[in-house]
């Protein structure tokens, strides 16, 4: 069957978005269903559309004033406009062992969600003119692009998320950090991770953004069977990044296992929000609409 | 706890295999790739709770019982006690002629047999059958030795002679089939002599069954039977012949006679019995003898009272009796008189005459014309009459008294409308006694019957015989108290039409009169208890009014009753009533013991019993299993822990 790409504003079907095999068209269908564009800034000066009027006051570029307001009223007013800023947008992807990870058929892994998502992102940064770039999180930053506007670096940012080298064991601590000290100011980072990592070395690095002025979005990404562990017979689990196994009877330590992975989020949560920054949970069945809402939600506010 | 298939038992090793399993149990080789172990690492180091704990060792647990269980119900489970013992097979063939009511042999055989019985275990075998009338199983062999026992308890003598010999051969052949160590008939009878009339002795029973008989039990001293009497009526009243059989020495007896079932005695009289001698003796018994009655003539009990009694029924026979009223004034001939008198010496003779100043003879047939016979004191006589179960022959002349008369029954007449033709009879009912009897010989006789007019009888009241032209009943029935009334609805003169003249006029009188005599008739039987009675005239209700049966529910009854006990038995049939005297059966009476050796034992066979091909225990321990099936409660529990695992494991994976 060949797969459909869904309509703007559609209905996003995740077994219809996993059937698509291009990253590309994936994206665009997550980018058609938020219905993003370009975007305003908050920030006013010299444009074409305008915002508000102030009075003048001397030293403001006479070319601005308004003669007309001027005529009719005796008074000089600057006319204001909504200035367009482009914003630096740096797409980090997390490329570790356990991101390759679907519980199963039809099913989209967590990186090739992450992927999806992010290819989102650049698409929606694109037709804002924002500035984007890209770092893959493995053993150490990989594929490190700067926030640019240019059509080159966008095509490089989609060269990066389409086939993206698999690393194994990833220090992500070490890897974020590195990202941050690559990074120009004032960026937007958005992490699309299953943060398997230490909160400390979360937070110490959430810290370090706050401080030099960043924005965060951490895009936490989980599969369904990693929350809800529902497995039901005796097994040998093996970790995806270490390969080690452990024996281990789900119905036994489901509790236990699914409060400490609620209890690991959480705290992650509360760092990034204690930041600023936003934390969401995604599953990899359910549509991240959110996770897009939110980053325009977040590009509106900060522009 | 017996097993009928042990080797099954061996199965229950399979109790270990859950345990095995539970023990032997491997992680799967291929892994399950999860994202990280990072929290799955400390919830590893979390044991079972308590919980857990128990619910998987009960788990375990009830596995290992179902397998159990099951290897249980596959062997077949049983209580049999030990089947190594040799098993019994007892059948108590019991006697319950009358002749054990004689002094105390009922109750000294019953616990001589009781005794010989013993008591039964495991899968012994006991029955108890009765020899009178046929053999009857009260309970077949079974292990179920209680409820024979209740039949045993609950039997008792009754009133019929029994022969032996049928009875153990019934019995034998029962054993026979059985498979048992001992096979045992225990005789409970008197060895009356009779018991063994016709037996053939040297056909013995079947190998390997043995015959207990009880000791002859002591002669008794005063024995004497009444047996039937008759009766036949004299000047004063009836005399009764009432044969006495005396079975022992010389004695002096009180003889008495009751009637009706009253309980005071009518006659008694003291009887010399001569030794060994049956006498019959004349006793005249006071009382009218024109009306039925029954009697019963009873000695003073001996050591054998069954027989103490017999019954009598009285029946009147007046045959031939016809009540001729006067023939009403204005008449030119009589007629009826003529006619009447003219068939007088046909059969069945009539002996005619008036009808007597006091009370109807009620075995008699009164021909009425006149209206004076349905007016004041000789209405009073005829309803009387009637009520008794007399006979009327009624020719309507519309009189003021006889309308009268008729309408306090329920019939009225309605004249015939005056018409140019004359009235005819016709439409007969061909199947009704009378008028087959009429057209017997020739139809003519039913036809020409032609009247100037006339009365309709009414339909609702009346069962017509014959019709006139307007369908209306012409000749019909009805029944007053309990007797009969034919009726005419038209008046045998000249006046009325030419039919006095015609050659039907004389064989209709005959005829008529001889019907109605034929259907006062009732049938007296004599009978014995235990033989059975055929009952003419379809269902009707039978029951004692006499005897030891008294007292006792009437019972429905078609084609034929077989009375058990003696008495006097009463049968209604719609309005026909027929009493029944049922004696016991005299042969019965002579306690006299078999006096020629004991041929008897010959019927216990000397050929070895023969080997069964299954073993005897064998077969003990199947009928043992299928007595009490405990397997089917082994898989019912085996499901129950069945549903109870379910339970408890998919808990433990949920």
């Amino acid at each position: 069957m060949t797969p459909t790409v869904p309509t703007a504003h559609a209905p996003l079907d995740m077994a219809e978005l996993s059937a698509l095999t291009s990253l590309p068209l994936r994206a665009r269908c997550l980018a058609d269903a938020v219905g993003a564009g370009r975007h305003r800034s908050r920030r006013r000066g010299a444009s074409v559309e305008f915002a508000d009027y102030r009075d003048y006051y001397p030293g403001d570029d006479l070319r601005r004033v308004d003669w007309r307001l001027l005529a009719r009223t005796d008074r000089a007013h600057i006319r204001e406009a909504h200035e367009e800023t482009p914003m630096r947008v740096l797409l980090l992807l997390d490329v570790s062992a356990s991101m390759n990870y679907a519980s199963g058929p039809g099913r989209l892994t967590k990186l090739d969600f992450a992927r999806c998502l992010l290819g989102a992102l650049a698409l929606i940064t694109r037709r804002q003119r924002d500035a984007c770039g890209i770092g893959l999180l493995a053993a150490e930053l990989d594929g490190y692009l700067a926030p640019s506007t240019s059509p080159g670096r966008q095509r490089s940012v989609w060269a990066a998320l389409e086939a993206p080298a698999l690393a194994g064991q990833t220090p992500l601590g070490r890897t974020l950090w590195q990202a941050a000290d690559a990074a120009p100011r004032s960026c937007l980072f958005v992490i699309a991770s299953d943060f398997y990592e230490e909160t400390d070395e979360i937070a110490a690095f959430v810290r370090r953004l706050r401080f030099e002025g960043h924005d965060a979005m951490a895009l936490h990404v989980a599969d369904p069977q990693e929350e809800d562990f529902n497995f039901t017979d005796a097994s040998q689990f093996q970790d995806a990044e270490t390969a080690s196994e452990l024996a281990l009877d789900p119905p036994v330590i489901a509790a236990a296992y699914r409060a400490a992975f609620n209890a690991h989020r959480t705290k992650l949560h509360e760092i990034f929000l204690e930041s600023g920054f936003a934390h969401l949970s995604l599953r990899t069945d359910a549509p991240p609409l959110a996770a897009l809402g939110a980053y325009l939600a977040r590009r509106a506010g900060k522009a | 706890m017996n097993w009928l298939f042990p080797g099954f038992l061996a199965g229950a090793l399979a109790v270990g295999l859950p345990f095995a399993l539970h023990l032997l149990r491997r992680w799967p080789r291929r892994p399950v790739v999860f994202p990280s172990l990072r929290f799955l690492a400390p919830s590893s180091r979390k044991t079972e709770n308590w919980w857990q704990r128990i619910r998987r060792w009960l788990v375990l647990a009830l596995r290992g019982a179902i397998f159990a269980i099951l290897a249980v119900a596959f062997a077949r489970p049983f209580h049999g006690g030990d089947l190594t013992r040799p098993n019994r097979a007892v059948v108590i063939v019991i006697d319950n002629s009358f002749s054990l009511q004689a002094g105390g042999r009922w109750t000294e055989l019953r616990s001589w047999a009781r005794e010989k019985a013993g008591t039964f275990e495991g899968s012994d075998r006991f029955g108890v059958m009765l020899m009178a009338p046929q053999p009857t199983w009260l309970v077949a062999p079974t292990t179920e030795t209680g409820r024979a026992w209740q039949a045993f308890a609950a039997a008792k003598p009754g009133w019929l002679t029994a022969r032996a010999e049928p009875a153990l051969r019934m019995a034998g052949d029962a054993l026979a089939a059985i498979a048992a160590d001992h096979r045992e008939i225990i005789v409970l009878s008197d060895q009356q002599r009779l018991n063994w009339s016709g037996a053939e002795f040297s056909q013995p029973l079947p190998p390997g069954v043995a015959i207990e008989f009880p000791e002859i039990p002591a002669p008794v001293d005063r024995q004497a039977a009444v047996l039937a009497p008759t009766l036949t009526p004299t000047e004063q009243g009836l005399r009764a012949s009432v044969p006495v059989h005396n079975f022992t020495d010389a004695q002096k007896r009180v003889l008495r006679v009751y009637r009706d079932g009253g309980v005071t005695p009518i006659r008694e009289e003291n009887l010399e019995l001569v030794r060994q001698e049956m006498r019959s003796f004349d006793i005249n018994l006071p009382g009218p003898s024109d009306r039925a009655a029954y009697f019963r003539f009873s000695l003073d009990d001996d050591e054998l009272p069954a027989d103490d009694s017999a019954y009598a029924i009285w029946q009147p026979t007046e045959d031939g009796a016809l009540l001729l009223d006067r023939e009403p004034a204005g008449t030119e001939a009589d007629f009826v008189a003529i006619a009447l008198d003219a068939a007088a010496n046909l059969k069945p003779k009539l002996k005619i005459s008036s009808p007597p100043a006091g009370e109807w003879p009620v075995r008699a047939v009164a021909v009425l014309r006149n209206d004076a016979s349905f007016a004041g004191a000789t209405a009073a006589q005829l309803d009387a009459f009637l009520a008794a179960g007399g006979s009327a022959l009624v020719f309507a002349r519309g009189g003021t008294a006889e309308q009268a008369w008729l309408a306090a029954h329920g019939a009225v007449l309605s004249p015939l409308p005056e018409q140019g033709e004359s009235w005819q009879v016709h439409d007969w009912a061909l199947d009704h006694p009378l008028v087959a009897a009429l057209s017997q010989r020739r139809l003519e006789v039913l036809l020409g019957w032609e009247f100037k007019g006339g009365w309709s009888l009414p339909a609702t009241t009346v069962d017509p015989i014959a019709h006139w032209s307007d369908e209306t009943a012409a000749i019909g029935e009805i029944r007053v108290g309990a007797g009969r009334v034919l009726f005419c609805g038209f008046s045998p003169d000249r006046h009325a039409g030419d039919w006095p003249v015609m050659p039907s006029f004389v064989p209709f009188l005959h005829q008529s009169a001889a019907y109605l005599m034929r259907a006062q008739q009732s049938a007296i039987v004599v009978g014995q208890a235990g033989q059975t009675l055929s009952l003419a005239g379809g269902s009707g209700q039978w029951r004692a009014i006499e005897g030891p049966a008294a007292g006792g529910p009437a019972v429905d009854v078609a084609g034929s009753v077989v009375p058990m006990a003696p008495g006097v038995y009463e049968l209604v049939q719609g309005r026909d009533r027929k009493l029944f005297a049922i004696g016991v059966p005299p042969e019965e009476s002579d306690l006299a013991p078999w006096d020629v050796g004991a041929p008897w034992m010959k019927l216990v066979s000397t050929k070895p019993a023969p080997e069964s091909k299954v073993p005897r225990a064998e077969v003990a321990a199947v009928d043992a299993e299928q007595r009490a099936p405990l397997w089917w409660w082994a898989v019912a529990l085996v499901a129950v822990l069945l549903l109870a695992e379910l339970g408890l494991a998919n808990r433990t994976v949920r």
